[in-house]
This record gives structure tokens, C-alpha cells and sequence, in this order.
């Protein structure tokens, strides 16, 4: 049974996380203004290209997301303890609303400058396997009975779809196809982005990513509270 | 707060569980082995687009089927029937010119300088690349239309096109 001081923490972390919530949601408003209002027309694609904004952190916040995965499915292996399998779970969850969101954002910005919602290009190719991969995993969670089991399993998974994620990012680099290079982060080109366009996507991914460690943080706490429901109603019955 | 481990480390490779062990090193091996075909195969079918001068030195051979192909759009070649969307441009790139006709509404970059052009369709006997699709590929930088503060007017006038 949870102890005085177990009581206080939970309450010290429920504060922190309405905190945080609570600056998440400024900064996304702010985000907002500065995209919509403030960010410069883009000089070929026009107002269209402001879906960047978007499109980019979500893809690269999902990327951070696959990487706690795969720090998580490492830790499980190697301390097996649920602390490790929780984090891992919890952030393939989460990264797979955000790639969800940019691979929509992505074919909503593709129908108007390249003319189709889809296409089999490297990257979007490359990209969809990705999701499909972490579809797997959750489903590889869903599916097997035992916790232990699903735990390993899906760590197995965690760890090897991560190569997978350096793949999608340089895709476009790798195999002439339709989407643009990485403009942002290792390998982009330094004048990729305008000088004020550079400051709103860096704006916009801290919100982003502040968004997602949110995120992760509540998922995790909510397993943690689902795991113990199960332990008490194991010592039920 | 304690952590419970959901195995006791010792029970984890107990003899019991040897069989879950080699289920999933049999997992992991699958995963390689499709990893492996999927890239390879991948790499094979690259081939997303030819450019021009990779279509046109291929030749308008029959057995390419349904091709792509990558280029920029030649000044002035631009050509639309009276009364009809049946449309007749060349591409070009790395020195070569391809003939095109395409029937149908054009995206709205098509006409924009920094557009490159991407034609899904076949290549005729005749030499005229008869398109199915048309596809833009756009700048990879991103730049402030800075003498403009109206959206970008990108749907320029074919006849104006330098």
C-alpha cells in the first residue's frame, strides 16, 4: 500500500504535470500566432508551405519518440525491469500519433504542390514501413497473453526498428525521389531554411517536442496505474 | 517507490523459458532476413524516375511500360489545343529534350521556375511521351517571398514564362 510519502510524490508530480500542461498550451498558442501570422509566405509554394511547420516536428518528434523506444527495449533487456518495458510502451504510443500526424500533414501538403495525396516515393515508402512497424509492435503488445512475453517481444522489435528510423531520414538523400531533402538537423544544408522560417520551425519543434515529453510522461504514469489496478485485482480473486 | 521486476532475473533463461528464448532469436533472424530482402529488392526498384537524358537514351523501346520521368520544363514549348485540356510541352534535362502531350488539369506549380517536373506515362514509338500523371517536385529550400506580401502569385502565365 502506497506509504505517506508515496501520497506526496503523487501529488508533487500531479502538480508538476498540470504545470507543464499549462506551458505546453501557451507555447502552442504562440506557436500558433507565429506560424499563421508572423512566419513569411514561402517564396514558391506560398501560404501552403506553413503545413512545415506541422509536418516536420511531428516526423522528427516521432523520431525522438523511436529513439526512447529503443533506450527502453536496451533497458529492459538488460535490467528487466517493467520501469524500462513502461517507457518503451508508452513512447511507441506516442510516437506513433505524432508520425500518424505528419504522414497526414505530409499528404494534405503533397496534394496541392506535387499534385497527389500519395506516392511510392523512397522516402514516404521508407516512412510508411516505419509506421507500420510500431503498429506491429502495439499490436504485438495486444496480442500476447503474458506481459513478460509481450514485453520481450516487443523490445525485440523496439530495438531493430530503430535503424529504420536513420533510414527514413536520409531517404530522401539516398534515393532520388519526389520529397525534399533533410533540411533540418545533420545533413541539411545550412541555407535550406530562411533565416525567420529557421527560427518559427525551431519554435515550433520545442513546442512539439515539449508537447511529446508531456505526453510520454502522463502515458507513463497512467500504465503505472493500470499495472497496479491489475495487481489489486489480482489479490482479489 | 520499489520496483517490482515482472521476472525474477533468475527464472529468466530457467530452462522453462529456453523455448521463448529461440522463438525470439527466431524472430529477430526473420526480421533480418526480411530487412535484407526488402532493402535489396528496394534497391533494385529504385528507379522512382529516369531522367530525360536517361529515358531518351533508353529509346522508346516497348518493353519499358509505365515510366517517370524527371525534368524541367522548356521555355516557350508550352502548347495548348484550341478548346481542349489536351496539352504539348518538352522537357528537359542533361542535354536532352522529350516531347510530351498530357491531357487533363495541371497542378499548380507546374509553370513555376524552380519546379522540376515529374511525367508518369509511357514512351511512345513516335517519341512523344504520352503522360498519365503529373507529379511536381519542389525546391528543397525554403525562402520568404520577400518582395511580395500577397501569397506568392505561383501560377504564372505560360506565354510569360522566361
Amino acid at each position: 500500500m502506497a506509504s505517506a510519502q508515496q501520497v506526496r510524490q503523487r501529488s508533487v508530480a500531479g502538480v508538476a504535470g498540470l504545470g507543464l500542461l499549462v506551458v505546453v498550451a501557451i507555447l502552442f498558442l504562440i506557436d500558433l500566432a507565429l506560424i499563421f501570422l508572423w512566419a513569411p509566405t514561402e517564396l514558391v509554394l506560398g501560404e501552403v508551405q506553413r503545413i512545415f511547420y506541422f509536418h516536420v516536428p511531428s516526423a522528427l518528434v516521432g523520431f525522438m519518440a523511436f529513439a526512447v523506444v529503443a533506450v527502453g527495449s536496451v533497458g529492459y533487456f538488460w535490467k528487466r525491469t517493467a520501469k524500462w518495458d513502461r517507457l518503451a510502451h508508452s513512447a511507441v504510443e506516442v510516437g506513433v500519433m505524432f508520425f500518424t500526424v505528419a504522414l497526414i500533414s505530409g499528404a494534405i501538403w503533397a496534394k496541392p504542390v506535387w499534385g497527389t495525396w500519395w506516392t511510392w516515393d523512397p522516402q514516404l515508402t521508407t516512412t510508411f514501413v516505419l509506421w507500420v512497424v510500431y503498429l506491429v509492435y502495439l499490436m504485438v503488445r495486444a496480442y500476447v497473453p503474458s506481459r513478460d512475453q509481450a514485453a520481450r517481444y516487443s523490445a525485440v522489435i523496439g530495438i531493430m526498428g530503430f535503424p529504420l528510423v536513420l533510414l527514413v531520414y536520409r531517404a530522401a538523400e539516398l534515393w532520388a525521389g519526389i520529397h525534399p531533402g533533410t533540411v533540418v538537423g545533420p545533413g541539411a544544408e545550412s541555407d535550406a531554411l530562411d533565416e525567420d522560417i529557421s527560427l518559427v520551425f525551431t519554435f515550433s519543434l520545442a513546442t512539439f517536442t515539449l508537447l511529446f515529453v508531456y505526453l510520454l510522461w502522463q502515458r507513463v504514469l497512467v500504465h503505472k496505474a493500470e499495472e497496479t489496478v491489475e495487481e489489486l485485482r489480482a489479490l482479489v480473486k | 517507490m520499489q520496483e517490482s521486476p515482472t521476472t525474477p532475473p533468475s527464472s529468466t533463461f530457467a530452462p522453462a523459458l529456453r523455448g521463448q528464448r529461440k522463438l525470439i532469436i527466431l524472430i529477430a533472424l526473420l526480421l533480418v532476413a526480411f530487412g535484407y530482402f526488402g532493402f535489396t529488392a528496394f534497391q533494385s526498384a529504385t528507379s522512382y524516375y529516369l531522367t530525360v537524358d536517361e529515358l531518351v537514351e533508353r529509346g522508346n523501346t516497348a518493353d519499358l511500360g509505365s515510366v517517370q520521368v524527371k525534368g524541367s520544363l522548356v521555355a516557350d514549348s508550352f502548347y495548348r489545343e484550341d478548346g481542349s485540356i489536351m496539352v504539348r510541352f518538352e522537357l528537359t534535362e542533361g542535354g536532352a529534350v522529350l516531347p510530351a502531350t498530357y491531357e487533363g488539369v495541371l497542378p499548380d506549380l507546374f509553370f513555376n521556375e524552380h519546379s522540376e517536373i515529374i511525367l508518369a506515362g509511357e514512351y511512345d514509338p513516335n517519341g512523344t511521351f504520352v503522360t498519365d500523371r503529373v507529379l511536381i517536385k519542389c525546391p528543397t529550400k525554403y525562402q520568404s517571398a520577400e518582395y511580395d506580401n500577397t501569397p506568392a502569385d505561383y501560377v504564372q502565365d505560360p506565354t510569360q514564362s522566361s
